[in-house]
């Protein structure tokens, strides 16, 4: 989603209250039991500020520090940026895990198929996370997480069928949002 | 619990496990090497006695396939910066007041935007983009040429790039040029016309 995503979509840059910052850690702790109110803390001082950076088709970008940290259609949920989500151990986020294979196909922006998932390399999600939810992608041997999706299947239509897109990708490593600058 | 420290390569920007998916992986592994030798030894020391399996194989290659590509572009990219020119542009404003318009600085990996602001702030003149061309008020010319050099050397990491400067007459438009050839004969020095779209030529 976040492909072609430059410095042109850029419209303009704004700083938020410290009651955004505020609520947003609120938020993101109600969301994300495993993570304690220090570590956001770290991540965005209550000193600086976050600033909102709005972008083409309703996207906004919510920044701490020159780095983005969350990415947000129209009023959704919002999306971690990957360097927040590697700030965090595995264990904070819903997380499913794909084999070597994969890897380049998602790097290259595609989604992610079921046999990627159910085959040796890969682990697939557990129980309670349901279709729609934001899912943190890890990969076989490797330690931080590659890409954020939303999930397409439930863990046990994935195993049985076997077939089709389970993981509709967001946003990878290498992708407009990524190499974005600000 | 404290937060978790990723290793960022400086080349590619992933973390360090997956330079190897990168297009850039041969320079990301030499930089790896150089600066964080206790991450390489983890990440690649015991690769090549690993015996790997068919469908890793055919991965690997398929990635290097992919980085050759890639390595091509770059050093094209690199080729067209080192051939390249900034033009430094002297316009006359009127008499006494110059304007300097920079060109060809697209090419490098430079945020033009931010490079106005720069500008302004350090020589104290309004600096504005106008199609991809920095146009600074003021005759600035040579403290520009000393501070692109070291800024391209700093940011870019590139050196001996060729600046040439120009100082272009304020153009004189087509009724002056006629005026003045008119003048010209009226006063018996000149026997040529004005032809449009000509220079003026002297008999």
């Amino acid at each position: 989603m976040f492909k072609k995503l430059t410095k042109q979509d850029i419209k303009g840059e704004s700083p938020m209250k410290s009651s955004f910052s505020r609520n947003l850690k609120q938020e993101l702790l109600n969301k994300y039991p495993n993570m304690t109110a220090e570590q956001l803390d770290e991540i965005l001082p209550k000193k600086k500020p976050i600033s909102l950076i709005k972008c083409e088709d309703r996207l906004s970008l919510y920044a701490c520090d020159s780095q983005i940290l969350f990415a947000q259609f129209y009023t959704d949920e919002y999306i971690p940026h990957l360097k927040f989500v590697h700030k965090f151990p595995r264990e904070c986020f819903k997380s499913l895990q794909v084999d070597k294979g994969a890897i380049k196909f998602i790097l290259g922006g595609s989604d992610i198929m079921c046999p990627g998932i159910t085959s040796k390399g890969g682990v697939i999600p557990s129980d309670d996370v349901k279709v729609g939810d934001l899912v943190f992608v890890y990969a076989e041997g490797k330690e931080s997480a590659l890409c954020v999706g939303k999930l397409k299947m439930s863990g046990e239509d994935i195993k049985t069928q076997n077939k089709g897109i389970a993981v509709e990708v967001i946003h990878y490593l290498g992708d407009g949002l990524w190499n974005m600058k600000v | 619990m404290a937060l978790v420290e990723t290793l960022y390569c400086r080349i590619c920007t992933f973390p360090v496990d997956f330079c190897d998916y990168n297009k850039k992986a041969t320079k990301c592994k030499a930089w790896l090497q150089e600066n964080h030798p206790a991450e390489y030894e983890r990440l690649y020391a015991n690769k090549e006695s690993e015996d790997v399996d068919e469908k890793t194989k055919k991965v690997e290659e398929s990635l290097k396939k992919m980085e050759l590509r890639q390595e091509k572009k770059d050093k094209k990219e690199l080729e067209d910066q080192q051939n390249s020119k900034i033009i430094i542009k002297t316009i006359e404003r009127t008499k006494r007041k110059r304007s300097i318009e920079i060109q060809g600085l697209e090419v490098f990996p430079l945020n033009l935007k931010k490079l106005s602001k720069k500008f302004s702030n350090k020589f104290a003149t309004g600096c504005s983009i106008v199609d991809n061309k920095l146009v600074l008020q003021g005759d600035l010319a040579d403290d520009i040429e000393v501070f692109i050099n070291q800024l391209l050397k700093e940011e870019a990491g590139l050196d001996g790039i060729k600046v040439e400067k120009i100082v272009a007459k304020r153009k004189k438009t087509e009724e002056e040029l006629a005026a003045e050839a008119a003048a010209a004969i009226a006063s018996g020095t000149s026997t040529a016309k004005y032809v449009k779209g000509d220079e003026l030529k002297k008999a």
